[in-house]
């Protein structure tokens, strides 16, 4: 695998931009879903990038309605933005914004899903960060010289993304341990309806030593279900998918909390890419097809490189530049089209 | 106790005595402890709102806003807690704004005279919208207080904490429905309202009272879900609103009000809760946890109407 | 329009519901071209008559000839079918279509491709009410047009169903007197098209107004069948009403010193205009009124189930402007619908709870409701009133009309009572019961309960009122003492 790093993406970014001397002076952002907390990360790195390259950002939420979505983009095209960014409600009702784009002469940067008709796309990898966590989870095992991992997967069936995270993680235990997944649920990506069904599995069967979430309500879903099913958490091992708010940080930061691994996709950071690529794009730089932006594995030894939790005031600050250093993917190992 | 055991409740006694047989040759497992536990923990939370449910169907009312109160109470009960570090102010202030989620409904149905099912839709957006006012991010438990913990969590001799609190609110409704006047109340103003005010009962009051009942119950489950999750998570309890209803309707209580009885909701409950559980054990797409509640809930709805024409 | 239709003949028909003879060999003949009036007291058979020429009925003997064929309606179809129909007074139009439209409702002109030809339909719909001599825009909603447009409306749908007799319920009841001489002009125009006309009312000018000839019915029997020629309204009067006093009870005249209640000038928006009496102590006093008077909106303004617009009520001694149904039931006073199955039992429940639902608060012990004192004093009544049911836990929906109202008498007997008011408690009740019920009524009387008795049947009215208040038009009319009242002054102030 060719790893670029990113860091050095952006500074070669950053120079070409001052060099060219010509920022995009305002660039519109559309949210699929703006009360997530993943997106209001997404939103505070493009923020961040925006003030620091002086660029005037202007956000709406789509909330999950397409039509919004496309009334939402009409409007930033009359309004006359110089890069329109977005994250798609769904794939095939961006296309026609695209061509409308496309003919306005408004260049379009996509955040998360791909889009036909599109310039550029900047999101995570699933399969990847699935797998990072996966790997993590099996040094732990191996260290507790285990060799075999009993997993509950707390999923999301419905959506090849999430799938993509499962898969990535067991495919990576598998390389450490005899790996065995005992539980395939869907907990909803909600931490209520997780705990639901974690609890009837664990009543069906409560010979688990791993535990895995596709986001960080699922995996402590299934945590809380252990814990309310009176299990004892000595051997157990928790991972947790997305770094989107403050409950990894809760949770691993508490004493002897078999929450030990997250696969962090830092949102923050993602925004941080996605401000690059709008200004690269805008600047007529060559960009990729698919900008990868980092994950990485997350424990309580590593975090605080990434993130300052302040645990009273229940706040988090990312450091761009430690995530900006993280080596990243060209290209993710698995697409949903794999599945 | 003419009400406890009528015709009804006995057809849903046999619809679960055939599932738990049924369940248990797929799977030995069903006769855990452990899963009679989760069963009977995750039943707890939607018996507690149905009792209040219950009595406002009876009424001829319903409450569509549980679910979305139910999510903003564990946002509430988090946050103060973690503010505050006590639990009383938390559960103080729950109960506090359940009481007043519940008294806005229910003037919003007596005084301006808004249909109930519209009234409380609207409460239903109302709440599920500014729960994001009061704050974006979900609140995580950052108090730690054990006691809190034990509310969703703990035991009591093997017996989970919230079939507890559950088993100490049921005994009160079954009073309240069977063995006082407010219980006749409430049916009669649900089988004949203008009988019942020509008898001299002020409809609107008990109406008034049935939607605070039924908003304070949500606060008290709000608090074990959050104890539960740990966290208070906006967007949570989804759907949590239909299964209430679901449930009640499939014990017996009619939707036009009139005929309700808590043993009929009680069952209604553990029927629709064997069989999420269930499929979650047979490994069946999860899907089916909405579909075949849904069609149980036509067939119920449907006998209880032939055996109502039968009964003249 | 059939111009050869001559007559429809009803003969010696029979109709009998669980208790009650309803029509008992009842004939009538609407010709073509003629005005034939049904009058009689309310229950007097009119309605059933109507309700078997509908379709809505089935007659259990006589036979109905069109033309001198005898035909069968067994259902609203053959009724329309056969050209009859009946103008409810209830307007059984579509608001939000258009005159055209709602006439034209059934058979819309179209062309070959189903698209309506409006053109057709409006010059249609103008050339059929100018038959009937009557001026409205045909593409006026019918929602805007006033009461007596819609009835003429009615009416234009019934011609253009071709219909050949046309059977008025009370058409005038809610008309101003401009608007009831424009209906009159559109019925003489009917009788000019050949049209029956079966013209039921409680106003006697009317009828000789319009009427041809005029049909007397009273207790389901025909009394009186004249050409309007030989009749008057003193003669009518004396076939609707001229029966004996059957029932005597043991109520002697005398007269009560202790008034109980005055209603001071008491008015509602929708119908009661400044009414004023007084209830004395141990006193029956009887409302007479026919359909429309506004007995049951006085009764239910006086009980406080609908709001007063104006007056007061006074009830021992103090003054109640604002009241609603619980003041007046802690004050005890008590209220009997007539509308048992909407308004008076509780289908869910079960006698006893049906009797103890206003009075609970006797039965509680520690917020408790003793059932077993509930049981006795409900099983109490249900011996007294020989109530036929095996147990007081028995559904009151599986009881006669008879029993379950001495369940709904017992509800405001076994409580503190001072007054009861009564309307129409004899309704729907079979004979046996009905006479338990006036005697239980005398008794409770007897006892020092005051009784406000509102009833249409004038038999009731004069054996045990001790007072008379004829009601008409939401007013009191006139007031007889229990020695001067008779039937015919009373029926006379009725139908001013």
């Amino acid at each position: 695998m060719k790893i670029v790093s990113w860091f050095l993406a952006a500074v070669i970014t950053l120079s070409l931009a001052f060099s060219v001397s010509a920022n995009p002076k305002r660039i519109g952002y559309i949210v699929n879903y703006g009360t997530h907390e993943w997106y209001q990360n997404v939103i505070f790195g493009l923020q961040s990038r925006a003030d620091e390259l002086g660029i005037e950002l202007e956000v709406m939420d789509a909330n999950l309605d397409i039509n919004k979505q496309t009334q939402q983009a009409e409007d930033f095209m009359t309004k006359g933005v110089d890069v329109l960014m977005m994250t798609p409600v769904n794939e095939e009702g961006v296309v026609p914004i695209l061509r409308k784009a496309k003919a306005d002469g408004t260049p379009v940067v996509l955040e998360g899903n791909p889009a036909k008709g599109m310039t550029t796309l900047f999101a995570i990898c699933d399969y990847d960060a699935g797998f990072k966590a996966g790997d993590a989870v099996g040094r732990i095992l191996v260290s507790r010289g285990e060799s075999e991992a009993r997993v509950m997967d707390v999923g999301l069936p419905l959506l090849s993304a999430t799938v993509l995270r499962s898969l990535g993680f067991m495919e990576a235990l598998a390389q450490h341990v005899n790996a065995v997944k005992v539980h395939e649920l869907d907990g909803s990506g909600m931490i209520d309806s997780s705990v639901e069904v974690a609890s009837a599995a664990l009543a069906a069967d409560s010979n688990i030593n791993v535990i895995y979430g596709i986001n960080d309500g699922s995996a402590l879903g299934g945590l809380q279900a252990w814990r309310a099913a009176g299990l004892p958490e000595d051997d157990l091992v928790v991972a947790g998918t997305g770094s989107e708010g403050l409950a990894f940080l809760n949770e691993m930061t508490k004493e002897g909390t078999p929450y030990l691994v997250e696969a962090a996709m830092f949102p923050e950071g993602v925004g941080y890419t996605g401000m690059n690529l709008a200004v690269d794009l805008f600047n007529g730089v060559d960009v990729p097809e698919h900008k990868v932006t980092p994950t990485l594995a997350l424990t309580v030894h590593n975090f605080a490189k990434y993130y300052d939790f302040d645990k009273a005031g229940q706040k988090r600050a990312i450091n761009f530049e430690n995530v900006a250093n993280i080596p990243t993917e060209t290209k993710c190992t698995k697409y949903a089209s794999d599945l | 106790m003419s009400k406890f055991f009528q015709k009804n409740e006995t057809i849903l006694f046999l619809i679960l005595l055939l599932l738990l047989v049924f369940l248990s040759f797929y799977n030995p497992q069903f006769y855990s402890i452990q899963n009679i536990n989760s069963i009977l923990r995750s039943s707890s939370t939607v018996m507690i709102v149905a009792f209040g449910m219950t009595i406002l169907l009876t009424s001829g009312e319903v409450d569509l806003s549980v679910g979305a109160l139910l999510s903003f109470v564990t946002v509430i009960v988090m946050d103060v807690i973690n503010i505050s570090g006590s639990l009383f102010l938390g559960f103080f202030s729950v109960f506090i704004f359940c009481f007043l989620i519940g008294l806005i409904n229910g003037l919003v149905r007596t005084v301006l005279n808004v249909n109930s099912l519209i009234g409380t839709l609207a409460m239903m957006l109302i709440l599920q919208g500014s729960v994001y006012i009061y704050s974006m991010a979900a609140i995580y438990n950052t108090h730690l207080i054990p006691a809190f913990t034990f509310i969703g969590q703990g035991f009591v001799y093997n017996v989970p904490m919230p079939v507890i609190i559950m088993l100490v609110i049921l005994p009160i409704f079954v009073f309240l429905l069977n063995y006082t006047r407010y219980g006749r109340y409430f049916t009669a103003i649900g089988s004949n309202p203008f009988s019942s005010n020509l008898s001299g009962i002020n409809n609107n009051r008990y109406k008034l009272i049935g939607f605070i009942i039924t908003s304070l119950l949500v606060g008290i489950a709000g608090i074990i879900l959050a104890s539960l999750m740990d966290t208070g998570q906006q967007g949570s309890a989804k759907g949590f609103e239909l299964i209430v209803i679901a449930a009640v309707l499939l014990g017996g209580t009619s939707f036009k009000g009139g005929s309700g009885t808590i043993l009929g909701t009680i069952l209604g409950i553990l029927i629709l809760k064997v069989i999420d559980n269930g499929i979650i054990l047979m490994s069946i797409p999860q899907e089916f946890q909405l579909v075949v509640p849904g069609v149980i809930l036509i067939l119920a709805v449907y006998f209880d109407t032939l055996r109502k024409e039968k009964n003249g | 329009m059939d111009n050869n239709f001559k007559s429809l003949t009803l003969k010696n028909i029979k109709k009998e519901f669980p208790g009650v003879l309803a029509l008992d060999d009842v004939s009538l003949e609407a010709k073509a071209g003629s005005v034939h009036a049904l009058m009689g007291e309310n229950g007097a058979g009119k309605s059933t008559l109507i309700k078997i020429l509908a379709g809505a009925y089935n007659k259990d003997q006589g036979r109905i000839l069109f033309d001198d064929k005898e035909v069968n309606i067994d259902n609203p179809n053959d009724s329309l079918n056969l050209g009859i129909k009946v103008v409810y007074q209830e307007i059984a139009l579509i608001p939000e279509f258009t005159v055209g439209e709602n006439i034209f409702l059934e058979k819309f002109p179209v062309n070959s491709l189903g698209i309506v030809n409006w053109k057709k339909l409006y010059n249609d719909c103008n050339n059929l009410l100018k038959k009937i001599g009557f001026n409205l825009n045909v593409r006026e909603k019918v929602a805007n047009l006033s009461i007596s447009e819609q009835q003429i409306v009615e009416i234009a749908r019934a011609i253009f169903q071709n219909a050949s007799v046309v059977v008025m319920d009370e058409p005038t009841s809610s008309l101003t007197p401009n608007e009831i001489e424009k209906l009159f002009e559109v019925i003489e125009n009917l009788k000019k098209n050949n049209i029956a006309i079966i013209y039921i009312t409680h106003k006697i000018d009317e009828i000789f107004k319009i009427a041809n000839e005029v049909t007397v019915l009273r207790d389901g029997k025909l009394i009186s069948h004249r050409d309007i020629k030989d009749t008057s309204e003193e003669i009518l009067i004396q076939d609707m009403v001229g029966r004996k006093v059957e029932q005597k009870f043991d109520r002697p005249v005398k007269s009560f010193d202790k008034v109980l209640m005055n209603i001071n000038n008491i008015s509602t928006k929708s119908k009661l205009k400044d009414i004023s009496f007084n209830l004395y102590k141990g006193e029956i006093l009887g409302f007479f009124g026919l359909m429309g008077a506004g007995r049951t909106e006085l009764a239910k303004a006086i009980y406080g189930y609908d709001n007063i617009s104006n007056g007061s009520i006074d009830i021992d001694g103090q003054t109640l402007k604002k009241f609603n149904t619980q003041t007046m039931v802690k004050n005890g006073v008590g209220y009997v619908t007539e509308d048992r199955k909407g308004e008076g039992i509780i289908k869910d429940m079960n006698l006893r709870e049906n009797m103890s639902l206003p009075s609970l608060e006797i039965f509680e012990k520690l917020f408790t409701i003793n059932k077993n004192k509930e049981k006795k004093i409900s099983n109490e009544y249900i011996d007294k009133f020989e109530v036929k049911t095996p147990s007081s836990e028995r559904l009151i929906t599986l009881l006669s009309g008879g029993n379950q109202q001495k369940i709904l008498l017992s509800r405001w007997l076994i409580r503190n009572l001072k007054i009861i008011i009564l309307d129409e408690p004899t309704r729907g009740v079979d004979i046996g019961a009905k006479t338990e019920i006036l005697r239980l009524i005398n008794d409770l009387a007897k006892d020092g309960l005051s009784v406000i008795l509102m009833t249409s049947e004038m038999n009731d009215l004069l054996t045990l009122s001790d007072r008379i208040i004829v009601m008409a038009g939401g007013k009191i009319s006139k007031e007889f003492d229990r020695n001067e009242a008779t039937q015919e002054e009373i029926f006379k102030a009725s139908v001013i």
